[in-house]
């Protein structure tokens, strides 16, 4: 038993590190804009189907996933400069309603041009390792890894880069950024730029464990979703801790429970933390978190 | 002169409102005749009937969710889900255990309530853009325990619901009846939910939502107003439940799934958020448009999701704004022409 709970434990890390990927690009939008962006499933999915476009067109598929990312990325600026920025001085509701429309849009557009049966993608790792009775697939700790070092390459570069810091103080206050001279209106397509690119990824790295389908974004989005609230909304971070929390916590709750209830941890998870604990793990009360 | 009706005849908006309310009950009348002779003159093919009563029951919806989003300015994903329990509360009482139409349907309703009250209670502690939050989760768990709950609620292949009801010896199932019915139950939920809009409930759900520390400085609890706004609106969800169980007689996870909460909210746009009177007739229009003409190729969906975008930028007043602003270029118009 013991056995297959680690096993569980890791396989549900993986999941929940690709979780981590998607709540952190909620986060860096939402933190920047106010924006809970409902498309950032659906560009998880563009970023599998771009990556097989390019696969056919005998790209080498490390190339072919660095060149989706950049497209998806590039697609979301294009989303926040073109859709979003009108938007803003409106109510927030009009925004986030958009970001739904665009989810419709995008979700389509892979229906019409790839057709909406489900599409095998080629993984980057095969193989099992087996240490001490444990049987571990390459790659969930492939996963891990490269999760894992993008999440926090992206965190440092936040923290540390001026791009970084001109992004936090936007996210802090955008009057305050206007004085200083720091130019919103880039850094806004940046950041949203950042969060595809990782949506991407996450797409790059999921889409060989699931088969590619138009509608598989929702559900992705929403476990990345609860990451980031669980995180506490707007602290990157607290995105990629909060995505293996629920990942590790779907893949052990469906030993214990029926399967069907999997989905379910995500909104269980989401209640609790709206009921006992807003801010999250790392997020402030007031709701002014910071960004790292 | 007492002292409030002083204040009506004073304030330009009180004034507005005791004007209103004299014509709005004549008005429905009136309004219930024109459509039901409208209906049995125009509408007389089954799919022209079902479609009115799609109509019907978005409208019912959509009205309610104007309370929360249109009024309140909380984003709800819920209301599809809220019908839901609405509509399986009944459908249950009803298959299961034999309850009488009316009770089960007032038990819907309460169930529907209850739920929507429950997302409000919980907003209520927290910050009012977290409500999307609060209800996706909701929805999210409905939905699951639609599809997970086999032996209660038929699972994913859903249930179906035998429906009896006659009033004065004149059965009330039949789809001419039923369109009639639902005719009655938009203009009822109309007639409501105009009324409230103008009373001092609705004035104050409206100023929480606008601006929260204006509210407070003037006495008004937002939070409060937020649950008040979700109790009315869960009843408004619970009526369309209601006639949804009536109408299609049978109860499915899907109907009730994210796309229809969407829709919904797409209706309290188009309609101007917060005019009553705009939520029903963008009911019509989007749900003929969703349902009609766009269903039919497969690039229909690419349409709408362009159609919302393009219309949060171009026209972000809704169809309530556009019909305003003609209204008032034809008054400036005609005042100009008028000799002085």
């Amino acid at each position: 038993m013991t056995r297959i709970l680690v096993e569980s434990i890791i396989s549900g890390a993986a999941a929940g590190a690709i979780y981590g990927l998607i709540g952190l690009g909620f986060s860096l939008a939402y933190r920047t804009t106010r924006v809970i962006n409902f498309a950032q499933g659906d560009l998880v999915t563009l970023g599998g189907y771009f990556t097989l476009w390019f696969v056919g067109r005998h790209l080498p598929l490390a190339l072919a996933a660095a060149a989706s990312m950049v497209s998806v990325a590039f697609i979301t600026a294009l989303m926040e400069r073109s859709v979003l920025r009108p938007l803003y001085r409106a109510s927030l509701a009009y925004p986030i309603l958009a970001t739904v429309g665009l989810s419709i849009i995008i979700e389509n557009l892979i229906r019409v041009f790839a057709g909406p049966l489900p599409l095998y993608v080629p993984g980057f790792f095969s193989g099992v390792t087996e240490a001490g009775g444990i049987r571990i697939f390459n790659s969930n700790i492939g996963i891990l890894v490269v999760s894992m070092a993008v999440g926090l390459g992206m965190v440092a570069f936040i923290e540390r880069t001026n791009i970084g810091r001109g992004m936090r103080v936007v996210a802090h206050d955008h009057e305050v950024a206007a004085l200083l001279g720091i130019p919103a209106n880039r850094l806004l397509p940046a950041a949203f730029a950042m969060s595809g690119g990782a949506a991407a990824l996450a797409g790059v790295l999921i889409a060989p464990q699931l088969t590619l389908s138009p509608s598989m974004g929702l559900s992705l989005g929403i476990n990345g979703f609860t990451a980031a609230v669980l995180g506490g909304l707007g602290s990157m971070p607290g995105a990629i801790l909060g995505g293996l929390f629920i990942g590790v916590a779907e893949n052990v709750a469906v030993l214990y429970a029926p399967p069907g209830l999997k989905d379910g941890v995500a909104y269980a998870v989401l209640i609790l933390v709206l009921l006992i604990r807003v801010q999250g793990l790392f997020g402030e009360a007031a709701g002014r978190g910071r960004l790292v | 002169m007492s002292a409030s009706k002083m204040e009506r005849v004073t304030s330009a908006i009180g004034h507005y409102r005791a004007r209103r309310l004299t014509y709005r009950p004549i008005l429905c009348v009136i309004e219930f005749i024109v459509g039901a002779v409208v209906l049995r003159v125009f509408v007389s093919s089954a799919a022209a009937e079902f479609m009115a009563m799609l109509i019907f029951i978005n409208a019912l919806a959509a009205l309610g969710l104007n309370v929360i989003f249109g009024m309140a300015q909380l984003i709800s994903i819920a209301q599809a889900a809220v019908m839901a329990v609405s509509a399986y509360t009944m459908g249950i009482l009803i298959a299961d255990h034999h309850v009488y139409l009316p009770l089960a349907a007032v038990a819907g309703v309460a169930a529907a309530t209850i739920v929507s009250a429950f997302a409000g209670l919980v907003a209520e502690r927290i910050r009012s853009h977290y409500y999307i939050l609060v209800t996706l989760s909701i929805a999210g768990a409905i939905q699951l325990f639609l599809i997970n709950g086999q032996e209660i609620t038929g699972g994913a292949n859903g249930m179906q619901v035998p429906i009896q009801l006659a009033l004065f010896g004149q059965d009330l199932t039949t789809n001419d009846a039923l369109v009639i019915v639902g005719l009655a139950m938009v203009l009822v939920g109309w007639y409501c939910a105009a009324s409230i809009g103008s009373s001092r409930t609705g004035r104050a759900i409206t100023l929480a939502g606008a601006n929260e520390h204006l509210a407070l400085s003037c006495g008004v609890s937002p939070r409060r107003m937020w649950l008040v706004a979700s109790i009315i609106g869960g009843a408004f969800a619970g009526v369309a439940g209601v006639l949804f169980t009536m109408v299609v007689q049978y109860l499915g996870p899907s109907d009730f799934e994210l796309d229809q909460a969407l829709l919904l909210l797409l209706i309290v746009v188009v309609g101007g958020m917060g005019s009553p009177t705009g939520v029903v007739v963008a009911a019509a229009v989007v749900t003929y448009l969703s349902n009609g003409f766009l269903q039919l190729t497969s690039v229909g969906p690419l349409v709408y999701g362009a159609g919302i975008v393009l219309l949060l930028i171009v026209m972000p007043t809704g169809l309530a704004g556009l019909l305003r602003l003609i209204a008032r270029r034809t008054t400036t118009t005609w005042s100009r022409l008028r000799p002085t």
